[in-house]
C-alpha cells in the first residue's frame, strides 16, 4: 500500500510538471496573444491541481494532517476560480484595446 | 436570512481551516477563536449592510447540484489540457484560431459567471467578452468546431441553476 501511494505521488508530480512545462512551451510557441492565453490559462490550472493532489496524498499518508489537506483543497478551489477569471480579464482588456486576433497563414507576432 | 447564516458558517469554517488553532483550553488559541467568530460576524453584517449578498437562485439547490457539475468540469479540464498539450508539442503547430459568438439564456449573474469560467476551462475556447445586452459571449477558439461543446455545457449550467434548459 505504501509503495503504491509513493508511485501514485510520483506519477501525479510527473504529470503536473509535464503540464506546467507544456504551458510554458505553449506560451513561447503559439503565434499571438490570444492563442498564448490558452495554454497559460488551462495547463497551469491542471498542473497546480495535480501538484496539490500529490501533496494531499503525501500529507494524508504520513502524519494525517487534515488541516493541511483542507488548505490544499481550498487552494485548488481558489485556482479553479481565479485562473479563468484572470485569463478572461486579460483577454477582454486586449480585445477592448483593439488587438486583432491572429488568423491562420499570417506571420506570427 | 438563510444566505447570511450560510455565509457566516462558511466564513467560520474557512477561518478554522486556515488558522488551525482549535484548542479551547489554551488561552491564546481561545482568544484567536473568539477573534475569528467576531470577524466572521462582522463580515456577514457588513455584506448584509452593503447588499453584497447574492439574491437570486436557490442556494440549497445550487449546492446540491454543484458537485456532479464540478466532477464533470474536472474531466473536461483534463480533456482540454490534453488537447492544448497535443497542439503545443505537435511539430507543425496545429492552430487555426477564430472568434465565435455563443448566445446564452441564463438569467442569474452567478450562472453566467459559472458558464464563462467553464468555457475558459474547457477544450480550445476562452471567453473574451460578455455582451449582457445581446445575451451572448464572444469566444476565442483554437480550432474550428470548438463551439460544438458549448451548448451541452450551457444546458448543464442551466440545470445547476435550476433554470429551464428548454429555452
Amino acid at each position: 500500500m505504501q509503495a503504491f501511494l509513493d508511485v501514485l505521488v510520483w506519477i501525479l508530480l510527473g504529470l503536473g510538471s509535464f503540464f506546467s512545462i507544456t504551458a510554458a512551451v505553449g506560451v513561447l510557441r503559439f503565434p499571438d496573444f490570444y492563442t498564448r492565453l490558452h495554454p497559460a490559462g488551462k495547463n497551469d490550472t491542471l498542473g497546480v491541481m495535480l501538484f496539490c493532489a500529490a501533496m494531499l496524498i503525501e500529507c494524508l499518508k504520513y502524519d494525517y494532517s487534515y488541516l493541511i489537506a483542507g488548505r490544499l483543497v481550498l487552494m485548488v478551489l481558489f485556482m479553479l476560480m481565479a485562473s479563468p477569471i484572470a485569463c478572461h480579464a486579460i483577454t477582454q482588456a486586449a480585445y477592448v484595446d483593439g488587438l486583432r486576433p491572429w488568423k491562420k497563414g499570417e506571420p506570427r507576432r | 436570512m438563510l444566505r447570511h447564516l450560510l455565509l457566516f458558517v462558511v466564513l467560520c469554517g474557512f477561518w478554522a481551516v486556515l488558522s488551525g488553532q482549535l484548542d479551547w483550553s489554551d488561552t491564546h488559541q481561545r482568544y484567536l477563536m473568539i477573534c475569528g467568530v467576531v470577524s466572521c460576524a462582522l463580515a456577514t453584517l457588513l455584506s448584509w449592510r452593503v447588499g453584497f449578498l447574492y439574491e437570486e437562485g436557490n442556494v440549497i439547490r445550487i449546492m446540491l447540484r454543484q458537485p456532479p457539475y464540478l466532477l464533470w468540469l474536472l474531466w473536461q479540464i483534463v480533456v482540454s489540457n490534453w488537447d492544448v498539450a497535443r497542439r503545443v508539442w505537435s511539430p507543425k503547430l496545429d492552430v487555426d484560431p477564430s472568434l465565435v459568438k455563443a448566445p446564452y439564456t441564463l438569467k442569474s449573474e452567478l450562472a453566467i459567471a459559472i458558464y464563462a469560467n467553464s468555457i475558459t476551462l474547457t477544450p480550445g475556447t476562452v471567453t473574451v467578452q460578455i455582451d449582457a445586452e445581446r445575451k451572448q459571449f464572444l469566444v476565442h477558439q483554437l480550432s474550428p468546431g470548438g463551439e460544438a461543446g458549448l451548448k451541452p455545457m450551457h444546458d448543464k449550467v442551466a440545470h445547476v441553476e435550476g433554470e429551464g434548459a428548454e429555452t
